[in-house]
């Protein structure tokens, strides 16, 4: 924990800690002897921004048209990303980051061309290429924003280096990461982001570029 | 998939009331609850519009994405995802004071419950829909979508919570909780028996009438609210054409109404067991058949797609030009329903894509050895062939025969008994874990057969009946008093990856306690009947932190190497391994597990 804390600026570390003492409350669930206390599940509107560096590893992805792709090579084709993880049945939390990142893209308009958005499986052996084409035309995604499986390896590999591993696809949590180019720091938004949320976030890394 | 129509008997129940009141027919609450229903499940208004919701983003959500059955789910008893946690919002727990009964909410293995909460009336519930404002004047949490519902409609939505998931499920007792096997005709004496011993000891054990006087595993949370139920189990045996099967279910289940069909074991089509639980809305709980039935449906739950699985395997590797494409494909198979599908499946897979496919029958016309006769070097053979046939094998020499495959699920294929003159040349299309990882993952089952004093007949028949026993009752200790067959399915799906992780984990604990891997008899005893069918508490399921790009610790319980389903997933086991012989005659894969 530490040494993952260390990776994260000062003025962000503060946060953090706030974020895992929410966590904390939050979750601090009742053991099956205490069922007595009721206690609330509440997630506060809104979401913990946050800046890190994460090192990522390479591995071989699979797009949702098929093709073979090196993970490395997709992210840091230089443009701007915006990245974030979900499974194809997924009802309840994945399909609203999903609308919330189709009607991101779509307010951004022009201002969006040099965009690159990535949605990785976080359960590839269900997800294969296909249903992530199915799943991309449920959200009109278009060529900017791209869909990837692969091993289930790789998909472990990838939901940890960017410290977003729960243990079991059923813990995921909506996590939305942006950063502006290849060697810069990214820019993690966890908790349920608006498009706005997410066109505010946008603008500010690109001016800042 | 299909979406549930409202039972019978609660029709009847709403239409009585109905009579009783002296409604007339037009406004009685079934019409209510049918249109609850097409609200709740298909987001569909009685004006044939789609349901619409606003999310807190302002973003719109229509039909049947919409629906509160994305979230509450069929049984109306909520979910878990992440940090999100749905409530129940049937009428029990919805409009009831006394909401005594709970359901059990997983968090990373810490139990959570949903909150008592005062009853909503009218107004309240319309608020919470319309608005998100909580009983207690909370605003909900942003994942709620707000419905502009009208008043009508939200009677009618009332009106369906209330009858759902309001009586337990057929089958079930304050005391019990009865069970079904089927078998099929056609199994072979000894694998039959042994199913039949695994899963009574099995239950046995999980009734705990083998320790008297001592108590058996029960969670924490069952033995709170004693929802713990004794286990009774029926087996309905099959005779005959499989025309007649259907006729053979409905007796037995008029006879006798089971909660689910649990295991299970054929030899030929699963297809009219299948439509039976579909049709009856059963839950059929993980038999081991080579050949699953279709088209998928909610209640029917398998490993995995079988023999399709494996057709569609062996295609893309002949196909994805990592080994040279053979001219030919001979297809040597058994001219029974699962052969004549397997063959059917793989010969469709390659239609078209420049390898000539030639299914050839076992049987009357062709004995082995004519059936191999012309095939040359620029030809592959593929073998849907029984372990029976396998001797046949033995005395053949694969000659000119350069590439073979063979089904690892029908030919149950052990590396000491593979023909030695074959190894060289044969490929497996492997459903499997590996023998080496797999001896690890059925270390635990193992010793438990050697505890039973159960021999060893088939293992992976075996341990898939020990994992329905062990899997069906850790789902039913976190349902708790909610014994309702669709949230069993729900809790299933939501339960299994995670399940099959910690238990695997804690298996590996307790064996590396005990100093040699699956030597638990050691510290036991053979006499000691103690060993737990249900998982033993874990800790936190993420174990320690690894570096990334670390390959997840996480194993499985069976003979796959990891198992996982979620909402509108019916097959656990996705995937398969082309294996082959190493010089030392053990199997390994050629190449990476393989998911089409
Ligand atoms: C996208 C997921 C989702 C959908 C769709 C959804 N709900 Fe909910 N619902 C939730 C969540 C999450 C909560 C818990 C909110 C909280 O307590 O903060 C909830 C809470 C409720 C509550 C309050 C329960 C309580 O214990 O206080 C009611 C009533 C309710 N929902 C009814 C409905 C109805 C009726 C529909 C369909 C018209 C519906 N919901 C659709 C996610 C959803
Ligand atoms: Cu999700």
């Amino acid at each position: 924990m530490v040494e993952k804390l260390a990776k994260i600026s000062r003025a962000t570390l503060l946060g953090k800690l706030g974020a895992l003492l929410a966590l904390a409350t939050a979750w601090g669930a009742a053991s099956a002897d205490d069922h007595g206390q009721h206690q609330h599940f509440e997630q506060a509107p809104g979401y913990v921004r946050q800046v890190s560096s994460y090192q990522l590893p390479e591995t071989e992805l699979r797009r949702s048209d098929g093709a073979k792709v090196s993970f490395r090579q997709a992210i840091d084709d230089g443009k701007p990303v915006v990245l974030n993880f979900i499974y194809t049945t997924c009802t309840a939390v994945c399909p609203i980051m999903s609308q919330s990142f189709a009607e991101f893209r779509q307010r951004l308009g022009a201002e969006g061309e040099q965009l690159h958005m990535l949605s990785i499986s976080i359960d590839p052996e269900e997800d294969t290429p296909e249903r992530l084409a199915d799943y991309a035309s449920r959200f009109a995604a278009g060529s900017q924003w791209q869909f990837y499986t692969g091993s289930g390896r790789a998909s472990v590999m990838l939901q940890k280096a960017f410290q977003a591993y729960f243990g079991d696809k059923m813990h995921h949590r909506p996590i939305a990461f942006m950063r502006a180019a290849p060697g810069q720091p990214w820019v993690r938004l966890e908790g349920f982001t608006t498009p706005d949320d997410l066109l505010k976030e946008y603008r500010q890394l690109v001016a800042r570029r | 998939m299909k979406t549930p129509t409202l039972s019978r008997r609660s029709r009847c129940a709403a239409l009585l009331l109905g009579c009783l009141l002296g409604l007339p027919l037009g406004a009685m609450a079934a019409d209510e609850v049918e249109i609850g229903r097409r609200i709740y499940l298909e987001g569909q208004l009685s004006s044939g519009q789609p349901l619409t919701g606003r999310r807190f983003d302002g973003t719109v959500v229509s039909g049947r994405s919409a629906a509160c059955v994305s979230c509450h789910r069929r049984s109306g008893l909520g979910s878990v995802e992440g940090n999100v946690l749905v409530p129940p919002i049937t009428g029990k727990f919805l409009f009831a004071s006394d909401q005594a009964p709970l359901a059990t909410m997983d968090q990373r293995r810490r139990k959570s419950f949903n909150q008592a909460h005062a009853p909503y009336d009218a107004p309240a519930f319309a608020r919470a829909v319309r608005q998100g404002i909580a009983i207690d004047g909370r605003t909900m949490q942003v994942v709620m979508p707000h419905y502009g519902l009208d008043d009508a409609e939200l009677r009618a939505l009332g009106a369906y919570l209330r009858q759902l998931s309001a009586e337990w499920s057929p089958g079930v007792t304050e005391e019990n909780i009865r069970l079904a096997t089927v078998i099929a005709p056609g199994v072979n004496a000894a694998r039959r028996q042994a199913l039949l011993d695994t899963l009574r000891s099995a239950m046995a054990q999980k009734n705990g009438s083998t320790a008297p006087g001592r108590r058996h595993m029960v969670s924490p949370a069952e033995m709170m609210s004693r929802s713990e139920r004794n286990w009774q189990l029926d087996v309905w045996e099959l005779q005959g054409e499989p025309a007649t099967w259907a006729a053979q279910l409905a007796e037995h289940y008029r006879r006798q109404p089971v909660f689910a069909l649990l295991s299970g074991v054929t030899e030929s089509t699963w297809q009219p067991v299948h439509e039976f639980c579909s049709r009856e809305a059963v839950p059929c709980w993980f038999p081991s058949v080579a050949l699953p039935a279709a088209p998928e449906n909610f209640y029917n739950l398998y490993f995995s797609r079988g023999v399709m699985l494996e057709a569609d395997v062996l295609a893309g590797h002949l196909l994805d030009g990592a080994a040279p494409k053979p001219q030919r494909l001979i297809q040597i198979h058994r001219d029974n329903v699962v052969g004549n599908a397997a063959a059917r499946a793989l010969a469709t897979n390659l239609a078209g894509r420049g390898i000539t496919v030639d299914s050839r029958p076992l049987g009357m016309a062709g004995t082995l050895p004519a059936l191999l006769s012309d095939i040359g070097p620029t030809d592959a053979v593929m073998f849907w062939l029984a372990p029976a046939d396998l001797p046949a094998l033995a005395e053949l020499s694969p000659g000119n025969i350069r590439r073979v495959y063979f089904s690892g699920e029908l030919g149950n294929i052990q590396e000491s008994s593979f023909p030695p003159a074959w190894k060289s040349v044969a490929r497996l299309v492997y459903p499997y874990e590996l023998p080496a990882r797999r001896a690890a993952n059925l270390a635990y089952f193992h010793t438990w057969l050697k505890l039973r004093r159960l021999p060893l007949v088939d293992e992976t028949l075996q341990s898939e009946a020990y994992f329905a026993v062990s899997f069906l009752s850790d789902t039913l200790a976190e349902m708790l008093h909610n014994v309702h067959r669709d949230y069993l399915l729900e809790r299933a799906e939501e339960m299994l990856s995670k399940r099959e992780g910690g238990k695997a984990e804690e298996e590996a604990r307790m064996r590396l306690y005990l100093g040699r891997p699956g030597d638990l008899t050691r510290k036991y005893g053979a006499g000691n009947r103690q060993v737990a069918t249900r998982d033993l508490p874990l800790t936190d399921v993420q174990g320690p932190a690894t570096p990334a790009g670390e390959a997840p610790r996480r194993a499985g319980t069976t003979v796959y190497p990891r198992l996982s389903l979620a909402q509108d997933q019916r097959f656990a086991s996705k995937g398969a391994y082309i294996a082959r012989f190493d010089e030392q005659g053990g199997l390994v894969a050629d190449g990476e597990w393989s998911v089409p």
